[in-house]
């Protein structure tokens, strides 16, 4: 029954893997893939060889790890301030659920120009406000301290939307029993939530963010290079691994050391899902595989 | 978080390089593009034509009859199938990696890597070729001007003939210029602009005195305005065009770039330009909007021309150079699996000394994409009803396809003042750079290269827009530019500069 | 967040179905949500309006909720063509369709055997599905692959099958599979029902919201999608909508900063035109989370799943 779905898989993702070898190979258009030369990890150098490594490091994976705390954590509450009014609004709350999914449809390019009208130095809307309180703004565009918090707030407005969705579908699925015993018992809403809820939403959480960890090392390009308008004062706390390898490689365009980059990425991501795939099947929750 | 990554699984790494958010490969050909085979792609006695192409190409297919028609009178055997070819070096660099180049192609070191290609010996050396086949063109150049495309001794490349050097200027909106009585032609450097600037930022409110955007493009810092040549100027290596021993030195550590840093900082200071520069693109938008007065860039020899508000600029440029980077930037190579390469030149022949076929190819059906609007000075315009919004075949890149200079004029001003002899004359008496003819192999050195274009695309824009202080962001620019390699790099591109100079350049 | 300041309501039905008619408690919640929603929708309306003002207004006054000097300038820009328009919205709507329902059918018919417990190879399986979500062959193997061996540019195929799979929301399926009450299939079975039967006449029926859920997604990844089109589609009929649009972009970008070139005296709406494009390229896929929401949550109700 799931062949048909193996098979798509097949074609279309394994088969390409094997371009995977260019990672190792001085790429040559005119000699193709599988005539290139073999120069070993000679495409991994430039990762490694300037100190900038480990700042991008840090930041793709600092700013990955808050954004899926900061995802799990507000969906997950506004997913259950949604369902205490599920029953007897449903209008209004399916009316909440639909504003905060909209964002989810937008690319990045659009959202860059959000950001612009709220975050420009002279003509921003955040800054506007902060005139009115006699404040003398911020020039946004050149102060990286503020970027994490920044970059957090856009990407949970795009994508929490979606996860809200999905752990309110879990939060719904839960038996009522559950809370009809826990109420003749006397439990309180709050009581009901910490002790019925969460508990019951353990697997689907372990499963999405075992999912999410396998990308910690991939940065959303779009978020990460048009949102900040790719100012490069920002760096400090916004360059991370895609736009650091964009800005490497797009003067010289080689194939092989985008390969190499990607498969790096790819490994660490390997490492980490399986680690933590392993770490949550010895605590017998549902893992991933 | 990605929710999901729409393509991830498909570009993944792939899309690193070639371009990630920008990736974007349109190949809008309407022409038989797809028969993908290694020969060429065109078959028998159709030669196919790969360019660089924009979103009004529409019409290729009526525009390929209609030069079919003139090569058929002309008493050719073969016909062209012309395909326009979206974001360009990344869609040809699938193109050659699944063996469908055409049988003639846009080519360039910045566009599909011309080095590259003709190391591979994907392109074919035409040095008996063009002789033979397309004398005009052949002889329309100096011998110089062919030596600076030579790959390993071999002619890889049909020049696009066009003004080669760079003419780094500024220009500034026409009616402030008026209107404030603005004498252009007075200023011989940059920093004489800012008496204007500051009257601008007094008395026209709304109106950004000085142009900047955020990957700091276009700034009063450019090597030739120093009479230096860039052998390679994305990794910041240049030589002095009349230098016999070929030094070459890194143009950041300089006095000129460290005064340049100055100017940029005090007028970010002075508030000349906006505090935070914009992208590109939205820089691009606010400008042509007319809310800048003054920008810099290249200029042309000719006033005014059109930003799309009348303006008025100026050469900064002492000297202007003859060197590998200006003349190597506009070429046509063909294909080594082309199926008839004699053809394939022929159409070259034609593309550069045939008038009406060039600008056919330029500006499309007469009648149909264009008017004549002053038949006697060789004005074009729009039919009524088009415009660069709607027109189905408006390429507006005359110096993809050949020599500009046959090209008709878009604007009055332009044919009045014969910008294209006054551009042809710009390009005889340039001063000839001794290192013309050298291009930096960078197989050796790809490692500094990477880390070099990304410590150059962090700290340079800073410096040049004016963000930091002058002597601070330079000197915090040079020290990332040696923990990135760069005097490895030096070291490399002296070594070669050496060869290059024994062997007779 | 929830507090404890308004208990439920001791009555002789278990609290949750019948709280008092007026409540503190579900006021402030409303409050919260209402913000946060209004939150969410504002630079959607600024888009909406930015779209129907002027461009030199955008440029002097920033952007703001309401359009400032009305004007469909950006619109009938961009509808310029409505021919080709038309025949955009008719390939993104066959892809979109096709592709929703074929990728729903296959990835629920691999995610329903992931999820059987019984399954021998449910391990190793779902570790094939997930290592395609972290490695892959990159761009250019990926294009010679289609190209030189599949043969699918310029066919709607080639928008259609490389996304017909996408290992996240396999697993998605997959895990809501998983928690169906087993007895109810233990029975069927018993009952001699096959393994179809048992997929279609229970497991499907009874995971309506996950699937409307994850049809959602499918559906915006097929009618968001350029990618596809800009790498394999070289036949402007076949040019799904999203493209179109691109176009009509890198076209206004380019022509604003090569106006110098272009001859043209009149600034483009550059700004205005963005925003159009936005709104034509959501605009049907907002209808269309309407449409869906609702039957999300009707199917909800769930009349068979208790344990």
């Amino acid at each position: 029954m799931g062949a048909p779905a193996l098979v798509a898989l097949l074609v279309f993702n394994y088969l390409p893997m094997a371009g995977i070898i260019l990672a190792f190979k001085s790429y040559d258009t005119y000699d193709g893939v599988l005539h290139s030369p073999w120069v070993g990890l000679q495409n991994f150098h430039f990762l490694f060889s300037s100190g900038d490594a480990l700042r991008v490091t840090r930041n793709t994976v600092v700013m990955n790890t808050l954004f899926i705390a900061a995802n799990l954590v507000i969906s997950i509450g506004l997913a259950l301030l949604l369902n205490e009014v599920r029953d007897r609004a449903p209008w209004l709350s399916k009316l909440y659920q639909s504003a905060m999914f909209l964002p989810f449809v937008l690319s990045y390019v659009v959202i860059t120009n959000f950001a612009l009208t709220f975050l420009n130095a002279d003509t921003g809307i955040v800054n506007h406000l902060l005139h009115n309180f006699g404040s003398s703004g911020v020039d946004w565009y050149n102060a990286p301290n503020w970027w994490p918090l920044i970059l957090t707030v856009v990407e949970v407005w795009k994508g929490v939307g979606f996860w809200v969705i999905v752990y309110l579908a879990g939060i719904i699925s839960i038996s009522p029993e559950y809370y009809e015993a826990a109420a003749i018992d006397g439990a309180s809403r709050w009581q009901q939530i910490r002790q019925i809820t969460l508990p019951l939403l353990v697997p689907l959480i372990v499963i999405n963010v075992l999912l999410s960890l396998s990308h910690i090392f991939n940065a959303d390009f779009g978020l990460f290079f048009q949102v900040t308008q790719n100012s490069t004062t920002l760096y400090p706390t916004t360059d991370v691994i895609d736009t650091y390898v964009y800005r490497s490689l797009t003067s010289i365009g080689d194939v092989g050391m985008a390969a190499a980059a990607g498969l790096y990425q790819s490994f660490v991501g390997f490492v980490l899902v399986v680690t933590a795939n392993w770490l949550v099947r010895r605590r017998g929750t549902d893992a991933l595989f | 978080m990605t929710v999901v990554s729409r393509r991830a699984f498909l570009s993944g790494s792939g899309k690193v390089a070639l371009g990630a958010g920008l990736a974007a490969l349109g190949v809008p050909s309407l022409a038989a593009c797809s028969s993908s085979t290694k020969s060429g792609g065109g078959g028998d006695g159709v030669v196919s034509y790969q360019f660089l192409g924009n979103p009004n190409e529409g019409d290729a297919a009526a525009v390929s009859t209609a030069l079919n028609a003139m090569l058929k009178e002309k008493g050719k055997s073969f016909t062209v199938s012309l395909e326009p070819v979206q974001n360009y070096t990344q869609a040809m660099t699938l193109k050659s990696s699944a063996g469908q180049l055409g049988d003639m192609f846009f080519t360039a070191p910045w566009a599909t890597d011309y080095y590259r290609l003709a190391a591979a010996k994907s392109l074919l050396a035409l040095d008996d070729l063009l002789p033979a086949h397309a004398p005009t063109l052949w002889n329309s150049m100096a011998k110089t001007t062919w030596d600076a495309v030579r790959v390993n001794g071999k002619i890889y490349g049909a020049i696009n003939q066009q003004r080669f050097p760079k003419l780094w200027g500024f220009i500034a909106q026409q009616k402030l210029v008026e209107k404030y009585r603005f004498d252009v032609a007075s200023i011989s450097h940059y920093e004489e602009l800012e008496p204007f600037l500051a009257t601008i930022k007094q008395h026209e409110h709304g109106i950004v005195p000085w142009a900047t955007d955020s990957a700091g493009n276009n700034t009063v810092f450019n090597p030739e305005l120093f009479g230096w040549d860039p052998v390679a100027s994305a990794y910041g290596l240049a030589v002095r065009y009349d230098d016999a021993n070929l030094q070459v030195f890194n143009m950041y550590d300089t006095p000129e770039f460290k005064a340049a840093a100055a100017v940029s900082r005090r007028w970010h200071e002075a508030g000349y330009a906006v505090s935070s520069p914009l992208s590109a693109a939205d820089a691009a938008a606010q400008n042509s909007g007319g809310k800048v007065a003054v920008l810099a860039g290249q200029t042309g020899p000719t006033n005014p021309q059109y930003y799309p508000f009348p303006t008025v600029g100026k050469v900064l440029v002492p000297t202007p150079l003859l060197n590998t980077d200006g003349v190597s930037a506009t070429l046509t190579g063909i294909n080594s699996h082309a199926g008839n390469p004699e053809q394939a030149v022929q159409l070259l022949e034609m593309l550069n000394s045939d008038r009406d076929f060039y600008n056919t190819i330029c500006f499309g059906i007469k009648g149909t994409h264009w008017v004549f609007t002053d038949e006697s000075l060789g004005v074009v315009g729009f039919p009524s009803g088009q415009s660069a919004a709607n027109s189905k075949w408006n390429p507006n890149t005359d110096w993809v396809f050949g020599k500009q200079f046959n090209a008709y004029y878009r604007s009055v001003d332009d044919a009045k003042h014969k910008r294209w002899e006054a551009e042809a004359q710009v390009n005889r008496t340039a001063a000839t750079s001794k290192a013309i003819g050298f291009a930096l192999d960078t197989t050796p050195i790809k490692t500094q290269i990477a880390t070099l274009s990304a410590a150059l695309g962090q700290y340079r824009p800073q410096v040049v827009n004016g963000l930091q202080d002058a002597d601070k962001g330079v000197s915090s620019l040079l020290k990332n530019l040696d923990n990135a390699g760069m005097q490895k790099v030096l070291a490399e591109a002296q070594k070669q500069l050496d060869t290059f100079r024994k062997s007779g350049g | 967040m929830v507090t404890e300041t308004a208990p439920p309501a001791k009555a002789h039905r278990p609290a949750r179905h019948s709280p008092p008619a007026f409540n503190l408690r579900r006021l402030a919640i409303h409050c919260g949500l209402a913000i946060v929603a209004l939150g969410f929708v504002t630079p959607l309306i600024i888009v909406l309006s930015a779209s129907f003002s002027s461009e030199s207004a955008i440029t002097d006054n920033g952007y703001s909720p309401l359009p400032q000097r009305f004007s469909a300038t950006a619109y009938r820009y961009v509808l310029g063509d409505p021919g080709k328009i038309v025949q955009a919205y008719g390939v993104s709507i066959l892809v979109t369709v096709t592709g929703t329902i074929v990728s729903l059918t296959i990835m629920s018919m691999l995610a329903y055997t992931l999820s059987r417990n019984d399954y021998r190879l449910r391990r190793p399986l779902s570790f094939y599905v997930l290592f395609t979500m972290i490695f892959n062959g990159g761009l250019v193997p990926t294009y010679i692959l289609i190209t030189q061996y599949l043969h699918l540019q310029n066919t709607l195929l080639v928008l259609v099958l490389p996304y017909v799979v996408t290992p996240w929301y396999l697993l998605l399926l997959r895990t809501y599979f998983s928690q169906l009450p087993k007895d109810i299939m233990d029975a069927a079975r018993i009952d001699g029902a096959g393994e179809w039967r048992v997929f279609t006449g229970i497991v499907l029926p009874l995971s309506k919201p996950a699937l409307a859920t994850v049809g959602l997604f499918v559906m915006l990844l097929y009618w968001n999608d350029w990618w596809l089109g800009l790498l394999y589609i070289t036949d402007d009929r076949l040019a799904p909508l999203q493209l179109y649009l691109y176009r009509i972009l890198t076209n206004i970008d380019y022509a604003a900063s090569n106006s110098q070139l272009a001859g043209t005296t009149i600034a483009i709406p550059i700004q205005t035109v963005r925003m159009a494009v936005a709104v034509l390229a959501i605009g049907p896929i907002v209808a269309a989370f309407f449409f869906i929401q609702r039957f999300l949550i009707r199917g909800i109700a769930l009349g068979g799943l208790k344990d």
